[in-house]
């Protein structure tokens, strides 16, 4: 056997792997979208791009994409704000981080189906301790999920109460991971704390917060388990995820074709998003070191 | 050859003996196996309180037929989905069902009739013994038996009758609309006057005394998901005298008619006069504020609250009277002087055997065991943990539980009575599809979404004649007709 075929052998299982779990799943997903394919009627007709037209008619896919969007936003920026800020005061107290990082941590560890019925019953607007705070101060009850203006927020606070510590978290490993030299070489010169963060801390934590922003876009893109359980997309469509509407589309009315659809779209901005971004960011270091 | 004539009977005579005696041996009852022994059978059933049942008779069944019972418990709002996966792959997993009666369009192929067992024993389960609004709008499919019904769940209206009893509120209700507090409601427009007429704020008096909580008019249960139904309740009345989902001649939707859009704007004038944050209402918020917050004067909801009437809380109010439950059909619309009432009858949970259960036979005794008139069924019945109403005349008439629980003499008889007027669901395949599609564009327009009534009803008509198409006008136009049969 030449050395070639032997490489060959020892790469084939791998291939062989990846072509049934990764390009197999992607081929079907593919060719079933391109279907009028509904479990509950026997025949699959080809449709062309029927089902993906039909998506990008219909208002409830845009209002979806919208929802999400904001959530990408609206969660990356918080996150990342308070995880920073959580993460560089831990970073100063390296006695207490041992005692309060694990108890930091036990939001990101309660199952988001169980983040949902906690939500459920903490904004209760009768009975909920939320609104018994906000009438002790002299406030209105607020109707939270059930209000078509702030389902969406009180979501967005649930998320954000749950992901903030994995955040924290990987800031906080990528903080102490950082070389002592260019701090020391900063205060020798005279620089300041807020310069030092924006000129030294802020861009040698760049490759951890691209890590960040991907995984947590990633994930955000996916999430649809306490909307599921707190709103089922409602008030209306106001708090409906991409993927909840692909989930009902798929799983509730059995229409696989559109739902394939659906994640195609999802999936190729997506791709592209990540890739510009990852890009984006490997420019941004050959910049800084070039300096 | 008289020898060997004689042989030959000989053997016959010796054979015939061994035959009989060991035949013999095998009918004798103390060594007789049991009917279903060793055999499994699988049963889907919503989670919770409707799985006790089952459970609890898992063991009564393996000592009557020696067969092992499999319990699996689904949530309600992933039966559909789960179960029709399993049947329209046919893996043969489930030998019994239990289903929504709306969703027979799409399990109707995997479905096993029961007319041939009712003919076979006799009626031994009793359809003779259900409730025609049951039996007819359930259990009856394209005129054979599909189906047995385990849960006579229906809609009710409840109104708080004691304070509907008070003479100065009844002078108060006089005065300003002119005409004397009905009770109970019997159409629309006077629920939306009573609600007005009742939402009050703490502090404010109610049948002469002082709120302690903010006081409602009306709720429903007005969650994304199956809001709907509360939809429905009204949709069906507001298009009285002949009240269709579709055009039985050619498919074409009624649910933007002028009708659907009356009904549309009078769920949303009725939510000035609810409890805030009622949008997110599931079952649990709207049972507890209304049953025991006493802050709701009227809703409409399952059949748990007139079973449990005696839970009933007092009024919100200092020194409250005496906790009355109204129990009546839901609310109707005049037309041409007459009043239309309907009672949705198809929100019910039946039970099926799957045409792809290797058990049939086994299944069908489980069925019988389960929801066959007699002490086995009635005891469940009765038992207001486990969350199965009654639906059989022996229930209705059942001399046990009237002595058992004075008072619910009452909601028998009324619930009789609602149940002349029942309605069915829309049952045609893709059914959840359709009641989906309804409840998001009901709900969106609650929450805004939608300039008006109209626009909301347009949106789902289109999605319907989508719908049509997908699963083919002609077959659907089959299926619809199937519903009145």
């Amino acid at each position: 056997m030449t050395v070639k075929k032997r490489a060959l052998m020892l790469v084939l299982p791998t291939v062989v792997v990846l072509a049934l779990i990764v390009i197999f799943p992607l081929v079907f997903s593919l060719s079933v979208s391109v279907r009028a394919y509904d479990i509950r009627i026997p025949e699959h007709p080809f449709i062309g791009f029927g089902n993906w037209i039909s998506l990008l008619k219909n208002p409830d896919f845009y209002s979806a994409v919208l929802v999400t969007g904001t959530m990408i936003l609206a969660e990356l920026f918080f996150e990342l704000l308070l995880g920073l800020c959580v993460a560089l005061l831990l970073l100063q107290l390296p006695r207490s981080r041992k005692i309060f990082q694990p108890i930091l941590l036990i939001p990101m560890m309660v199952m988001p189906v169980v983040v949902g019925y906690m939500g459920r019953l903490v904004f209760e607007v009768r009975s909920g301790p939320i609104n018994y705070f906000l009438n002790m101060l002299g406030l209105e009850s607020l109707c939270w999920h059930a209000s078509p203006d702030l389902a969406l927020i009180t979501i967005l606070i649930l998320r954000i109460w749950r992901w903030t510590p994995f955040v924290m978290a990987v800031l906080l490993a990528g903080l102490l991971s950082l070389p002592m030299e260019p701090y020391q070489s900063a205060q020798v010169d005279g620089a300041n704390i807020w310069q030092i963060f924006i000129h030294i801390t802020i861009p040698m934590l760049k490759p951890i917060i691209t890590l960040v922003v991907i995984m947590r876009s990633l994930e955000i893109l996916q999430t649809f388990d306490i909307m599921y359980v707190l709103t089922m997309g409602g008030p209306g469509a106001k708090t409906m995820t991409l993927s909840l509407y692909a989930y009902i589309t798929g799983f509730r009315y059995w229409d696989i074709g559109q739902a394939s659809a659906a994640a195609w779209l999802i999936m190729i901005p997506l791709s592209i998003m990540v890739t510009l971004f990852v890009k984006m960011m490997e420019k941004g270091e050959k910049i800084e070191q070039a300096k | 050859m008289k020898k060997l004539l004689t042989l030959i009977i000989c053997f016959l005579l010796v054979l015939s003996f061994s035959v009989f005696a060991g035949g013999k041996k095998e009918v004798a009852p103390e060594e007789k196996a049991k009917e279903f022994e060793g055999v499994k059978v699988s049963v889907v059933a919503h989670s919770g309180h409707h799985a006790t049942p089952w459970y609890d008779e898992a063991p009564v069944l393996k000592e009557k037929y020696g067969l092992d019972l499999n319990v699996i418990e689904i949530t309600a709002d992933e039966i559909y989905s789960r179960v029709v996966l399993e049947l329209t792959q046919r893996t043969g997993a489930y030998d019994i069902v239990q289903y929504n009666s709306a969703w027979i369009g799409d399990y109707e192929p995997y479905i096993l009739p029961l007319d041939d067992y009712v003919v076979r024993d006799n009626d031994a389960i009793g359809f003779a013994d259900l409730l025609p609004a049951f039996n007819k709008a359930q259990n009856l499919w394209g005129g054979k038996k599909v189906s047995v019904t385990l849960d006579g769940d229906t809609f009710l209206f409840y109104y708080r009758k004691d304070l509907f009893q008070d003479s100065g509120e009844q002078s108060a209700f006089k005065a300003k609309f002119g005409y004397a507090l009905p009770d109970p409601p019997e159409t629309w427009q006077q629920v939306v006057d009573i609600a007005e007429f009742f939402t009050r704020k703490k502090g404010e008096k109610l049948a002469g005394r002082t709120l302690t909580k903010d006081f409602y008019g009306y709720a429903d249960q007005a969650k994304r998901g199956r809001v709907y139904y509360w939809y429905l309740f009204r949709f069906v009345p507001f298009n009285a005298p002949d009240p269709h989902y579709f055009d039985p001649k050619t498919m074409e939707p009624r649910i933007n008619s002028s009708g659907a859009v009356a009904a549309l704007e009078n769920m949303k004038e009725l939510l000035a006069y609810s409890p805030p944050g009622v949008l997110s209402w599931e079952w649990d918020e709207l049972y507890a504020a209304a049953m025991n917050d006493g802050t709701v004067c009227m809703w409409i909801h399952w059949t748990d609250e007139g079973r449990g009437f005696n839970t009933l809380a007092p009024l919100a109010v200092e020194s409250a009277p005496a906790p009355v439950l109204g129990i009546s059909a839901s609310p109707g619309v005049e037309v041409g002087g007459k009043v239309y009432q309907y009672t949705i009858v198809d929100s019910a949970w039946v039970a099926s055997i799957c045409k792809d259960s290797k058990n049939q036979d086994a299944a069908y005794a489980v069925l019988k065991h389960m929801f066959g008139p007699g002490p086995v069924n009635l005891g469940y019945i009765m038992d207001p943990q486990i969350g199965w109403d009654p639906s059989r005349y022996s229930h209705f008439n059942s001399k046990e539980w009237r002595e058992k629980i004075p008072g619910i003499e009452n909601y028998l008889e009324l619930e009789l009575k609602a149940l002349e007027q029942g309605y069915p669901m829309l049952k045609i395949p893709g059914a959840f599809e359709y009641n989906d599609v309804l409840d998001l564009n009901v709900s969106k327009y609650l929450a805004g979404d939608f300039p008006n009534a109209k626009a909301a009803l347009d949106v789902v008509a289109n999605r319907w004649n989508e719908l049509n198409k997908k699963f083919g006008a002609e077959k659907q136009k089959g299926f619809y007709a199937k519903i009145w049969q």
